[in-house]
């Protein structure tokens, strides 16, 4: 892989050098459970990284309530396309029911 | 004495349980089934290995030592599935009837299995990959994703089932554009990780700046087709090493960590293993599984990174900033030598230091210990006694500058030479530690060839790991000619490095895709494989203790996003080492 920018492969890995654009801590501004869940690999609050902002989700989703919980928390362990473009939203079978609703409800809160 | 009593003593003194766990591994006709890995798991309440495996003979039998611990059998061979899950083991009342227990020992077992043709979940990640007839694609394939982790890892298979399942992702364009989204996420969390070394994150538009992600997507459309359900007609390549006597100790160590890679030193009564993400060396009690931590001094380390035993402890180096450390076993404490940076430059990525044919750490006639420096293309040194240190720079190669990655090192035996291979540009190369020059150089045909680490054996020959093209290249250094180059038994297994074994006078390849070790002996140019119990044995370094002929070696999966297992290892192949 040729690497751009400064960026150098060591040891099997990517570092990174003075160069690049610099920007917040992983997971800063997300809830406790997302940040550890690691969401932010794939979105961000309000731009659109491979998957939509949260907040969009939660514009689309905040008026279903409680139904639209349980879908998110779904979707968060199941993965899936569709409502976005074609690009899949990876399963997290990992992320436990109960830490999927968390995130679900945090993501929910961010409507305007 | 008490039934209670007695259970309790054996509780506390597991190694005086009488009458090892054994039996038989036969299919659902009586067939015995040789080869077979057979896995005990230790209770958590109990000492010893955290998983101790052996190989069943060709009658089918296994027996465990008499220090076996109480746990579960699992049996694992490629094309067999168990019939029933996992058999408990060692009955702490056996051999004694006092306590209730069958007289003689424990019965045999008997382990079910049947044959099947889908070897998933048995056959290594190298498997998926065997039907990629585009070696080129292959080998770029290899060095862009195993780089930090198996390929197919589980999780990108069922990615792969997932595109197949989805109806908007049917079209080789939809296909590339979702992989093209996975290689962004990877790029991403290799910036976070190293981020750690004392960088900041990008964010924003540059969030995924680890390079194009397209050339990537388009290697996993081409390499990875269908659901990846199923993985059929796998075999390891080669004859099995194996014998009744062999035995895999596998040791646990409690999350979190990112082991990185073990070694004995002075005998195998302790491993030590490097914890790259937490800063410390972990010692293990090889018969217990005790585990002592040793912190790293220094709160701007990061690492240990790379551990090579020597006379005096254990040398390590730490990714970031340059420094060179020495952990002394015996009075459990570290000695820190920071290394003189230019201050304008780069920092130092020492990567590997110096040793020799025993794999142990050799310094120059002038007690001088060189390593790569994997940042700046470099070959430094380092004098302990004076603190001082240098670097000389590779000279660029024609046609394939940037991006070198300067990796393995080792040290000719009349230690006059380092040689060192550079993995980004598939060269190696040596350079004169007396007239400070740089002398051989010879690049493979092969620009993802991927050299990685290499060892060089008591007469002279330098063994490299081809880590994209899956094969090991055998160098006279003191001819100065190509002895041969030669295939792996699985050119999708990504061998990480090599090691001399002057026990036994052959080379062993540890494997980061194959979940196995390869044994090349010279005298016949032929391999044998021993193959691992666990899936997602992604295998770095690889030591030979000189004194018991066993093999140290470790899973590193490192960095907290790559899931696998964290273990180190020690093996006794089973044969008559000398």
């Amino acid at each position: 892989m040729k690497c751009a920018r400064g960026l150098l492969l060591v040891a099997g890995l990517v570092t990174l050098h003075a160069g690049a654009a610099i920007g917040a801590t992983p997971g800063e501004g997300l809830s406790p459970t997302a940040a550890r869940q690691h969401c932010d690999e794939c979105h961000a609050i309000d731009e659109l990284r491979i998957g939509p902002p949260f907040r969009a989700v939660a514009s689309r989703y905040s008026l279903e309530g409680d139904a639209a919980v349980e879908r998110l928390a779904r979707k968060i362990i199941n993965g899936g396309a569709g409502n976005w473009g074609s690009v899949p939203m990876v399963g997290n079978e990992r992320v436990s029911l109960e830490d999927a609703r968390s995130i679900a409800r945090w993501i929910l809160s961010l409507a305007h | 004495m008490g039934k209670h009593l007695a259970l309790l003593l054996a509780l506390i003194f597991p190694a005086v349980l009488p009458a090892a766990t054994h039996g038989k591994v036969v299919d659902l006709n009586g067939v015995p089934v040789s080869e077979a890995m057979v896995i005990l798991t230790k209770s958590p309440d109990v000492p010893g290995p955290t998983a101790t495996t052996v190989f069943t003979d060709a009658q089918g039998a296994f027996a465990f030592g008499a220090d076996a611990p109480r746990g579960t059998l699992h049996v694992r061979r490629l094309g067999y599935r168990p019939v029933a899950g996992d058999v408990p083991a060692g009955d702490p009342t056996a051999g004694d009837p006092a306590a209730g227990g069958p007289a003689g020992g424990q019965p045999p077992l008997t382990l079910l299995v049947r044959p099947e043709a889908d070897q998933s979940g048995v056959a290594p990640a190298s498997a998926y990959l065997k039907d990629m007839t585009n070696e080129s694609s292959r080998e770029r394939l290899i060095m862009a994703c195993v780089a930090c982790h198996q390929l197919p890892a589980p999780e990108v298979r069922d990615y792969a089932r997932l595109l197949d399942d989805t109806p908007q992702t049917q079209t080789p364009a939809t296909r590339e554009a979702a992989w093209s989204a996975i290689v962004k996420q990877m790029n991403y969390v290799s910036n976070v990780e190293f981020g750690r070394a004392g960088h900041k994150v990008p964010s924003g538009e540059n969030v995924y700046s680890g390079g194009d992600p397209a050339p990537t997507a388009a290697l996993l459309v081409e390499g990875l087709q269908g659901p990846l359900r199923e993985v059929r007609n796998y075999s390891y390549g080669a004859p099995l090493l194996v014998t009744p006597r062999t035995r895999i100790r596998e040791y646990e160590v409690p999350a979190p960590n990112a082991i990185r890679e073990a070694v004995p030193y002075e005998g195998t009564a302790f491993l030590y293993a490097a914890d790259v993400s937490s800063n410390r060396l972990i010692r293990i009690d090889t018969a217990s599984g005790a585990i002592k931590d040793f912190p790293v001094p220094g709160t701007d380390l990061w690492g240990p990174h790379t551990l090579v035993p020597g006379r005096d402890g254990i040398w390590a180096s730490p990714f970031f900033p340059g420094a060179v450390m020495r952990f002394d076993p015996h009075a459990g404490q570290w000695k820190l030598w920071r290394l003189v940076q230019d201050t304008a430059g780069p920092p130092l990525g020492i990567h590997d230091m110096s040793f020799d044919a025993d794999h142990d750490l050799a310094t120059d006639k002038r007690g001088r210990i060189w390593f790569s420096d994997i940042v700046g293309n470099a070959i430094g040194w380092f004098d302990p006694r004076s603190g001082k240190s240098g670097h000389f720079r590779i000279p660029p190669v024609a046609g394939r500058e940037g991006n070198e990655q300067v990796y393995g090192l080792s040290m000719s035996p009349d230690r006059r030479h380092v040689w060192y291979c550079q993995l980004g540009i598939a060269s190696f190369g040596s350079f004169n530690v007396e007239t400070l020059a740089f002398e051989t150089h010879v690049e493979f045909p092969s620009p993802d060839a991927g050299p990685r680490r290499l060892s060089i054996s008591d007469d002279g020959i330098l063994y490299i790991a081809l880590y994209g093209a899956g094969q090991l290249a055998a160098y006279d250094t003191r001819a100065g000619r190509m002895i041969g180059v030669y295939d792996l038994p699985d050119r999708a297994s990504a061998p990480y490095a090599t090691t001399w074994d002057p026990v036994r006078r052959v080379v062993w390849i540890a494997t980061s895709n194959a979940d196995a070790i390869y044994r090349f002996d010279p005298r016949t140019s032929g391999f044998a494989v021993l193959p691992l119990p666990r899936e997602r044995g992604f295998l770095r370094m690889l030591h030979v203790d000189r004194r018991s002929g066993a093999l140290v070696t470790s899973y590193g999966n490192i960095v907290e996003h790559v899931r696998g297992p964290r273990m180190a290892l020690l093996i006794d192949p089973g044969d008559d080492p000398t």
